[in-house]
């Protein structure tokens, strides 16, 4: 069978493309060829070129869009001509900032083509065997300038003198007292006089991460070589200065970080890099700082490490009811979020009912067969797919409102169902980066029905902000402070329920719904005839926020469960 | 670059030479940035809240637990590690606390028992999520050897 034929878009240096590949490699195994859409520039690097062999099916710099089933774009490090089709696309198109984002490039990579961190395996990079061979009685510290052979951009030779460190000549000469193997690699003059196993400007980047695996550890300021060491499993100790850490810091391999304090850095991509003239960051490091920090380093590296414990809530007994409930859910990518909350969902006794999925065009192949897979015995199950309807996907963080979108789509599924005379009592809109207690159903339905006696109740949510914040990126400030209080997401707060009723006198009938921005569930216009929304604390699910933004919405009901302890729960 | 340092108690003045925008250009300016703290123990600089009872199990194992709240973002060089529990700050607090630890290679733990910011994990030296306790998470601080 012939693969599905992608396009991915990407114009930058060696050590952008090194944290690239972990993306490429993602695509790869989902079993697609890659095309790259680039720009002359990067076949003129022969780093690039050495270290993109065997990657792609094809290097262009022209764009087709009907050659591709999927076009991956990301906010960042694209060609001119390429930007074109993004904003074309997406309005709010934008690059990324770094300094304010502190999200790692890898991560945006992996944003980029629909996958998360779960799915991370390690980037493309192949060393070259060498003849090197390090002394096995000592340990070997390898040193990099901070320029490395190849560097395409032409403004980074200006750029790299930023990041320069005057004192490795220095520090080979202590290593070396001190007992250590030093070996030199990288170009440039800011290696003059140092003493070791010369490899200045000798090798190529495969045979370069081949002496770096060999090596106990790398000590450069941050640059493809540090990368490179990454890809490669040899620890790496960071001279910083200007540099964002938290946007490219090795994630394989245990690092340590030098950096002297000064309030102006980290500066890089702001103005005053670009002013800066005396790099006072990186000559406040001096040799005896970094010698420390080896020291301890080398005693105790530090690898990440991530525990997850599944959250038990208390066992209850089961509720019952004889309403009938539909459930909405969209979904697009993060496909261990989804596996979770369908497990979730089984678990946590939904009464009977339709469950609508949409596949809201994930790049992820994993995601259908979840869906197709998933089945209980007293919820009826559909599957919609949405085709991708943009054949190029930008970052889809910036897309606007997707969800909505998304939710308008299974509203009108849910509307030709009623024209063809199928009944419901509640219709549940849910996100599915959502865990839930056992009945969380049950009690939102009894907490409407007891409630909406005496009050204007619109709709119904289990979720408040006693949880951590939903996963904003800078787009609007988060409302959260003690129990009680409340945030919702465009006059909504996924997830909610809304009864028939309710839903049909809002909307007299389905078919008004259209792709407007905010007409999710028609929530606005359930507010605007003075309906509340019910907010349960504590929230009766927990939340991952793998989605959204929020907004601030009408003020609502909020309601305690403890009200309720004394509930017959099975009257 | 010149680097000034006044003592007051416990606390040293640092003045440094900074760059301030000045219309179009930059202005050198020499301020008084920042105020360095001075510490004993293995400190922890904590986010959000703890339980008591982690709280106190940290205190027998030797950390020394302060409280981050929101004061010259610095202080953090002066800690072995960040805690971020239940978070209780704005985004850009809370990027910028997060963003400043991690060029500073200072390890940053994640614990929470409710949710987990899927796309800062980069971001964690130790990240917990659910339910644990007390002891067994101390445990893998320790581990970290920090």
């Amino acid at each position: 069978m012939e693969s599905e034929s992608v396009a991915v878009v990407f114009m930058n240096g060696l050590g952008n493309f090194i944290f690239f590949t972990a993306a490429l490699k993602v695509l790869k195994q989902r079993g697609y060829d890659i095309t790259l859409i680039t720009n002359d520039k990067f076949l003129s690097s022969p780093a690039l070129r050495e270290v993109s062999k065997g990657i792609f099916k094809e290097i262009t710099f022209e764009y087709d869009p009907n050659e591709y089933s999927q076009t991956f774009i990301g906010s960042w490090g694209i060609p001119a001509f390429m930007k074109d089709y993004a904003i074309h696309l997406n309005p709010r198109f934008s690059t990324i900032n770094w300094t304010n984002s502190g999200i790692h490039e890898v991560q945006h990579y992996l944003d980029t083509i629909g996958a998360s961190w779960e799915d991370y395996d390690g980037y493309i990079f192949d060393p070259i065997e060498t003849s090197f061979q390090a002394d096995p009685y000592k340990t070997t510290i390898v040193l990099s300038s901070c320029a490395v052979k190849n560097i395409f951009l032409k403004l980074n030779a200006g750029d790299k003198l930023k990041k320069r460190w005057n004192y490795f000549p220095e520090l080979s000469r202590q290593l070396i007292d001190l007992g250590y193997e030093v070996v030199l690699i990288g170009i440039s003059d800011e290696m003059d006089n140092c003493e070791g196993i010369n490899f200045i400007d000798k090798l190529s980047v495969r045979e370069t991460g081949d002496v770096i695996s060999k090596c106990d550890l790398l000590i450069a300021p941050s640059t493809a070589n540090t990368i490179v060491a990454d890809a490669v499993g040899t620890p790496v100790l960071l001279l910083e200065g200007p540099m964002q850490t938290a946007r490219a810091h090795p994630i394989n391999v245990p690092f340590s970080v030098v950096r002297n304090y000064i309030s102006c850095a980290p500066c890089f991509q702001k103005a005053t890099w670009k002013l800066c003239k005396d790099p006072v960051c990186m000559s406040n490091i001096k040799v005896g700082d970094v010698l420390i920090k080896m020291h301890k380093f080398l005693q105790k590296p530090m690898s990440s490490k991530h525990i997850y414990r599944p959250i038990i809530f208390p066992e209850e007994s089961l509720m019952k009811t004889d309403k009938k409930v539909v459930y909405l859910t969209s979904c697009f990518n993060r496909y261990h979020i989804l596996k979770t909350f369908l497990t979730s969902f089984e678990k946590s006794n939904p009464p009977d009912g339709k469950i609508i999925f949409l596949n809201d065009a994930s790049q992820d192949p994993r995601i259908q067969d979840l869906l197709d897979d998933f089945s209980m015995p007293n919820i009826e199950k559909e599957v919609l797919v949405r085709d991708k309807l943009e054949k190029m996907q930008t970052f889809s963080e910036y897309k606007v409102n997707p969800s909505i979108h998304a939710f308008n789509h299974l509203l009108k599924k849910l509307s030709a169902e009623v024209v063809d005379g199928f009944f419901f009592d509640y219709v549940l809109f849910i996100d599915p980066d959502i865990v839930m207690k056992i009945n969380w159903v049950h009690k939102m339905i009894k907490l409407y029905e007891e409630l909406s006696l005496e009050l204007k109740i619109g709709m119904v949510t289990p979720f408040n902000t006693d949880h951590l914040e939903y996963d904003v990126d800078g787009v609007s400030e988060t409302l959260r402070s003690e129990v009680g209080s409340y945030r919702l997401r465009e006059g909504s707060n996924l997830p909610y329920m809304i009864s028939c009723e309710i839903l049909m006198k809002v909307h007299k009938t389905f078919s008004l719904f259209g792709h407007k921005s905010m007409d999710i569930g028609k929530s606005e216009e359930i507010f605007s005839q003075g309906y509340q929304t019910l907010v349960t604390v504590p929230s009766l699910v927990e939340h991952y926020g793998a989605y959204g933004n929020t907004f601030l919405a009408t003020k609502p009901v909020i309601t305690s469960l403890d009200y309720y302890e004394g509930w017959n729960i099975n009257e | 670059m010149s680097l000034f340092v006044s003592k007051s108690g416990d606390e040293e003045y640092i003045r440094q030479r900074n760059l301030r925008r000045k219309g179009i250009g930059f202005n050198e300016i020499e301020i008084e940035t920042r105020i360095r703290y001075v510490f004993s123990q293995l400190v922890i600089f904590y986010i959000g809240n703890l339980e008591q009872s982690f709280l106190d199990q940290g205190d027998i194992l030797g950390f020394d637990l302060r409280k981050y709240e929101h004061q010259d973002v610095s202080i953090l060089l002066h800690g072995s590690a960040l805690l971020l529990s239940d978070l209780d700050m704005k985004f850009k607090q809370r990027m910028e606390t997060i963003n400043f630890a991690a060029c500073y290679g200072i390890p940053i733990i994640w614990f929470s028992r409710k949710s987990i910011p899927h796309r800062y994990m980069w971001r964690f030296k130790l990240s917990v999520v659910g339910d644990i306790d007390a002891k067994e998470f101390w445990r893998e601080v320790w581990n970290l050897n920090l």
